[in-house]
């Protein structure tokens, strides 16, 4: 047993996934206003706006900036062997991701530091937006 | 109306393998009924303060301590809140029963089985002292745990503010002086010093081994009644005087100053405002120090010190521990004591 969670995708998130899939970085976007957001979400520009209604998943830069991260020492699970570092990204358009920073030595891994998306495939065969500096 | 507790209830703590969730819930209710000097049959509400922990554990509705302990409940509310808030909110459902009468006496009990779980989980290429979830949401996919999250926090007030891990160290030292005299901590008996702290392995930077609580089993109950019936009762009651919530985590992807602040404000106005008192009344405070970045945070949103000014506020020497002004997480939290609490 890989000990690799099994990826729980709702059908809002799909699209997320097909387009990673296909190696693609789209965010939800408000056809009105255009603010982005990570994950779906209603706009909160507007009040009342009728289910995922004005929003739509864009193409988006795959950039932004370390915002926190933290390195794992220890492997709590095989699937993610040390050392492995875990970081919120603040994305060029705003929204903030979660995810891992790759071909990055932990010690050189700092708040703010430039990074780009690359798509990695993990064990299940899920394509998952992972970043690098860039 | 004012409620109260009249009854608590402690399991052993710690390391306790072969006994479940439910036996561990079952006898800290048990426990609290008898301390309370009430029998089985005057339960009439019981409330689950138990985490879903996601590893395969179900509600159990249906087989739950009320069934264990005989208990004629009218009611029986199965997780009633999430790890570290569930006392808070199991009082606001126990005070809503007895206001509308549907209730005289109501248990809340809660247990963790962390040490034994994580365990079984090394057997699943997942290893202590803490395991996976099985399926994942986002955070899971990458890698996510326990210090890894609770660390981001812990490494943005550092980068904004320059707290320094050395500062957090002595959080972990005071809530060890306060283990030290209480003879049930886990770490009773085990003094650390700042050094300690820093000599200890790297678990997931920012965090060494001791900036991270205990892990063990154990179970807590306690039983809460009105004012009116405490009067006749066998303890002193304890008040719950006020009660507040704040919520950081459902907007955490969407305000950033929650990655550095707890969003304390609105639960401390409120449950000030219900009491009648001001930060300088407190004369003990037991936080959620699951992470020791926490602690120095729930400090800041109480306004013992300016946001961001936590860092050297508790390394000031006279501040924490038991011979400092603020008397908190005084059984050893915990970070030193054990994580039976709910």
């Amino acid at each position: 047993m890989s000990g690799t969670p099994d990826p729980v995708i709702t059908e809002e998130l799909r699209p997320f996934f097909e387009a990673a899939a296909e190696r693609r970085f789209v965010l939800m976007r408000c056809q009105k206003c255009g603010a982005w957001y990570w994950p779906y979400t209603g706009c909160r520009h507007h009040d009342n706006d009728p289910y995922l209604g004005n929003m739509e998943w864009e193409p988006a830069s795959g950039r932004g900036k370390v915002f926190t991260f933290t390195v794992a020492h220890v492997a709590f699970n095989r699937a993610f062997p040390a050392p492995s570092i875990y970081a919120v990204i603040e994305l060029a358009e705003g929204p903030l991701m979660p995810s891992n920073i790759i071909g990055c030595r932990p010690e050189d891994v700092h708040v703010g530091l430039p990074v780009v998306v690359e798509f990695v495939e993990n064990s299940n065969g899920l394509v998952l937006p992972k970043f690098k500096p860039a | 109306m004012k409620i109260c507790v009249v009854g608590l209830g402690v399991t052993d703590v710690g390391r306790l393998p072969g006994r479940s969730l439910l036996m561990l819930e079952s006898e800290a209710a048990r426990l609290a009924i008898a301390d309370a000097g009430l029998r089985p049959s005057d339960i009439d509400g019981a409330i689950q303060m138990t985490s879903d922990f996601g590893g395969g554990v179900q509600p159990r509705h249906d087989d739950a301590f009320p069934r264990v302990l005989g208990l004629p409940v009218k009611l029986y509310m199965e997780n009633v809140g999430r790890g570290g808030e569930y006392a808070a909110k199991a009082f606001l459902v126990a005070r809503q029963l007895l206001e509308l009468g549907i209730c005289k006496y109501v248990v809340c009990s809660g247990a963790r089985d962390d040490w034994s779980r994580s365990r079984r989980y090394k057997d699943g290429g997942r290893q202590g002292p803490l395991y996976q979830y099985k399926e994942g949401n986002w955070g899971a996919l990458m890698g996510d745990n326990a210090p890894s999250f609770h660390g981001l926090l812990a490494t943005r007030h550092m980068h904004l503010y320059g707290t320094t891990s050395r500062q957090l160290g002595h959080i972990a030292v005071a809530q060890r002086e306060w283990a030290c005299r209480n003879p049930r901590a886990a770490m009773y008996g085990r003094p650390i010093t700042i050094e300690d702290h820093q000599n200890s392995p790297i678990v997931v930077w920012p965090y060494h081994l001791l900036d991270i609580c205990q892990e063990s089993d154990g179970g807590t109950a306690f039983v809460v009644t009105t004012e009116e019936r405490a009067k006749d009762m066998k303890n002193a009651p304890v008040y719950i005087s006020g009660i507040g919530f704040g919520e950081q985590l459902q907007s955490l992807l969407e305000k950033k100053e929650h990655y550095s602040q707890l969003a304390i404000e609105t639960a401390r106005d409120a449950a000030f405002s219900q009491a009648g008192i001001e930060l300088a009344d407190v004369d003990v405070a037991q936080f959620y120090d699951c992470f020791t970045a926490e602690v120095v945070l729930q400090i800041e949103g109480y306004g013992w010190c300016k946001v961001g000014e936590g860092g050297p506020f508790v390394e000031t020497p006279g501040t924490l521990g038991p011979n400092g002004r603020i008397k908190l997480n005084t059984g050893g939290g915990l970070l030193s004591s054990t994580i039976s609490e709910i």
